[in-house]
């Protein structure tokens, strides 16, 4: 893989504001707070106490829930979640450098005449300083290891590297994230050290070019940013994308659709399912496309899981009026395939089967193994499977959705619940079970776009509207996912698929 | 002068005394040396001077006004105090410890810097070698001498001395008693030290005050002390350290011993 280097500056840039300003706001927080409770020494039980609460929620969930409680996506829960996970190394240190100052010192400040602030600033800090410094640094390189997990929450981040890196099976982009990461955690640690080693021996020159090359990666890497945010809020569209390759195959044909349309672009990539929605209808991102039985099951009708839906029209034109009425979403159309989910067996379980269908699996599943993406056995979806074919699995196994296929290949799960448009079904062998019953709504992928979003937008997408068929859409999975090519050759090929109307099969390799 | 009127001092809301019902005086510009065992009382009675540890009850006065009543911050800066492990900041040089009270009264750099330097002289400091030295540097009488500069920096009326040369060798505490009485001569300061050296409170003090668990068992002159005990305890204290001496007061060694010598060392002292 070659490296982008301006999409890497791009992402470190994000990464460096996002852990800097944590950090930042950290000691900002903590320091005084730990002073604080030096002296009002009742409140030490309870700041020790919240600030390891929050470091045994795992980071990933502190994210999570910050999203859910500002109700919004990106920077700014991703911001408090790390401001908050590096209070306690801080505090904690603080604290213990601030009690620890040499007693004798302490006791002479105060048989002087020094006023308990004048203690705290002349005396306790200086002394304190190399283990609040010590402190400071596990912080740092905690917040730069966490902020990765940024990205599923939308903020760009190395993270980016790693889970799209993850989702598409290239560990060189993985290892490209996790190295810039580390580099970046060691740079930013040898940096601090640095500042307190040279303040310590009095060397404040080099004290003071150290905090300023500390602030200018701050500020430099915040520049762009503010750039890129402030220009043109109306030219700008962000395309968002879920986490797995189809969402980011159709998210680069989305961007390159519009930046022909001489719309600049941004992406924002690897949103959990729902966070995407809920960034779509806060205009944190202006266009992506879902799936019309997921909004509809989980939107639409959240309730109602186990009664019926409409037939596909129907539950599109119902979905679009909903989305319109409600949320002020606009749905451009249909692209023309359904990505539904399905349930898939290996050849040896097909074989064991008395039909190709769910209904035939209803009787032998309580000996098998079913295995399922994060979401899914959570999502009504499942609820209404198990109801309709009275399924009772022997186990259900949560796994990643690019693991499924492997694992059900290999007889580790007999059966898992597929992507019906995932080229690794062929690939894998994988016999696809018939929805018999029509426990499964239809699952037509369809362009949204966020409320208030330029016409323009919309009249460019138009052309995408009904012109991706499933089999070009497997096709071009497969070019990721089995091949090994990469999310800009698969996205190259699908525009010409589209563009020259209908497959025209791309020229072998 | 300074007064304590039956003062005492429980730690443990009264189940037992650190310091019970101690009166004394001194008279300004004399010196008075409270002498026993650790545990007796003597630092605590001390601190209760300039406020360190408040007095359960009885009153303290320093010229005439009850401490009770003055902020404990001023207080402390008009009252210098030499702490046993003298608790330099290691993070300031020499000079920069000396001024630290006038830092805090808001003296400007200059000022302070050549005031550091009379006082580092008046302890024996060379100024130029030792004022921009960090306290880590100094050997352990040095780091003293430094403390007594620092407690001296605000022409203090009281000095307050927690055993402040307990952890020295005998050569260098014998040279450093002979630099106190030389300041004492100089300054006219008012002294209160605290010792378990009987001759260093013999030496040091105007009076000395004998202190045993808790009480204040003897007050008077060294020689009225040395001479007539007041109790078996007294008796004891005063008997140890002349038997010790014995052992090395014996004929020995003529012409140059090392005793002679020493005392040519703290002879400064010895004139003043």
């Amino acid at each position: 893989m070659t490296v982008d280097w301006s999409e890497l500056f791009l992402r470190l840039a994000h990464h460096v504001r996002l852990t800097g300003l944590a950090l930042g706001l950290g000691i900002v927080i903590a320091v005084p707070l730990a002073a604080l409770a030096t002296r009002v020494r009742w409140l030490r039980g309870p700041v020790l106490g919240a600030v390891s609460l929050v470091q045994t929620v795992p980071s990933l969930a502190l994210l999570a829930l910050m999203v859910v409680l500002t109700g919004r996506i990106g920077f700014g829960p991703a911001l408090i979640a790390l401001t908050a996970y590096s209070l306690l190394p801080i505090a904690r240190n603080t604290l213990t450098g601030l009690e620890g100052a040499d007693p004798a010192a302490v006791e002479a400040a105060r048989g002087l005449g020094m006023t308990w602030w004048q203690t705290l600033v002349l005396v306790r800090f200086p002394l304190a300083v190399p283990v609040i410094v010590a402190g400071i640094r596990t912080a740092t390189v905690w917040v730069v290891g966490t902020a990765v997990l940024a990205t599923p929450v939308g903020e760009v981040s190395l993270g980016n590297y790693i889970f799209a890196g993850l989702q598409l099976s290239k560990e060189s982009m993985v290892l490209t994230g996790v190295v810039a990461a580390v580099g970046l955690a060691l740079a930013l640690d040898g940096l601090v050290r640095m500042i307190e080693w040279a303040s310590g021996r009095r060397r404040f020159r080099l004290a003071f070019l150290g905090t300023g090359v500390l602030a200018g990666l701050l500020v430099g890497g915040t520049t762009p940013l503010w750039r890129l945010g402030s220009d043109a809020r109306s030219r700008i569209v962000v395309v968002g994308s879920k986490t797995f390759t189809e969402q980011y195959i159709l998210q680069r044909v989305i961007a390159t659709e519009l930046e022909a349309a001489g719309f600049e672009v941004k992406l924002r990539e690897g949103l959990g399912s729902t966070f995407a929605f809920e960034a779509l209808s806060v205009g944190e991102i202006d266009v992506y496309v879902d799936y019309s039985g997921t909004l509809w099951a989980n939107q639409v009708a959240p309730d109602e899981a186990t009664g019926g839906f409409p037939e596909r029209a129907e539950l599109l034109r119902t979905l679009a009026e909903w989305l319109d009425a409600e949320r002020g979403i606009g749905l451009v159309g249909p692209l023309g395939f359904e990505n539904t989910y399905a349930i898939a067996v290996s050849p040896d379980v097909a074989g064991r089967l008395g039909g190709g269908s769910i209904s035939s699996l209803a009787s032998v599943a309580g000996t098998l193994a079913l295995g399922g993406d994060y979401e899914f056995f959570d999502r009504p979806e499942w609820e209404r499977t198990r109801e309709t074919y009275g399924l009772v699995f022997d186990r259900l196994v949560s796994m990643d959705s690019t693991l499924m296929y492997e694992a059900c290949a290999s007889g580790e799960v007999d059966a898992i619940t597929a992507f019906g448009t995932d080229g690794r079904l062929a690939a894998f062998g994988l016999t696809v079970l018939e929805d018999d019953r029509s426990a499964f709504p239809p699952y037509d992928a369809v362009l949204l776009t966020a409320p208030g979003t330029d016409p323009g937008v919309e009249s460019a997408l138009s052309d995408l509207v009904g012109r991706v068929p499933l089999a070009d859409m497997q096709r071009a999975n497969a070019i990721v996912d089995v091949e090994g090519g990469g999310i800009e050759e698969a996205a190259e090929w699908l525009r010409g698929a589209i563009r020259g109307s209908g497959p025209n099969g791309r020229a072998s390799d | 002068m300074i007064v304590l009127e039956n003062i005492s001092k429980s730690f443990d809301e009264g189940r037992s005394y650190a310091v019970r019902d101690v009166s004394v005086s001194v008279a300004r510009g004399a010196s008075l040396a409270l002498v026993g065992l650790s545990g007796s009382g003597k630092t605590t009675c001390l601190r209760m001077v300039n406020r360190l540890t408040e007095p359960t009850s009885g009153r303290v006065l320093v010229d005439g006004r009850d401490v009770a009543g003055r902020d404990p911050v001023e207080l402390r800066r008009s009252i210098g105090y030499v702490f046993q492990d003298v608790g330099l900041f290691p993070h300031w040089t020499i000079e920069q410890n000396v001024g630290a009270v006038l830092r805090l009264q808001g003296w400007t750099r200059a000022r302070r810097r050549s005031r550091a330097e009379e006082l580092l002289e008046l302890v024996g400091l060379d100024p130029e070698q030792m004022g921009g030295r960090l306290p880590g540097a100094l050997s352990g009488g040095q780091r003293q001498r430094v403390g007594v500069a620092r407690a001296l920096a605000a022409e203090p009326g009281v000095l307050l001395m927690d055993e402040p040369f307990g952890a020295l060798d005998p050569l260098t505490r014998d040279e450093l008693q002979g630099e106190v009485e030389r300041i004492r001569a100089r300054t006219g300061v008012t002294l209160v030290l605290v010792t378990h050296d009987l001759a260093e409170a013999v030496r040091l003090g105007d009076r000395v005050g004998v202190m045993h668990g808790g009480r204040l068992v003897q007050e008077g002159t060294p020689r009225e002390v040395l001479d007539t005990p007041a109790d078996d305890y007294v008796a004891a204290l005063v008997a140890a350290p002349r038997r010790q001496a014995a052992l090395v007061a014996g004929p020995a060694e003529p012409a140059s011993g090392g005793p002679g010598r020493h005392g040519d060392r703290g002879r400064g002292g010895a004139i003043a």
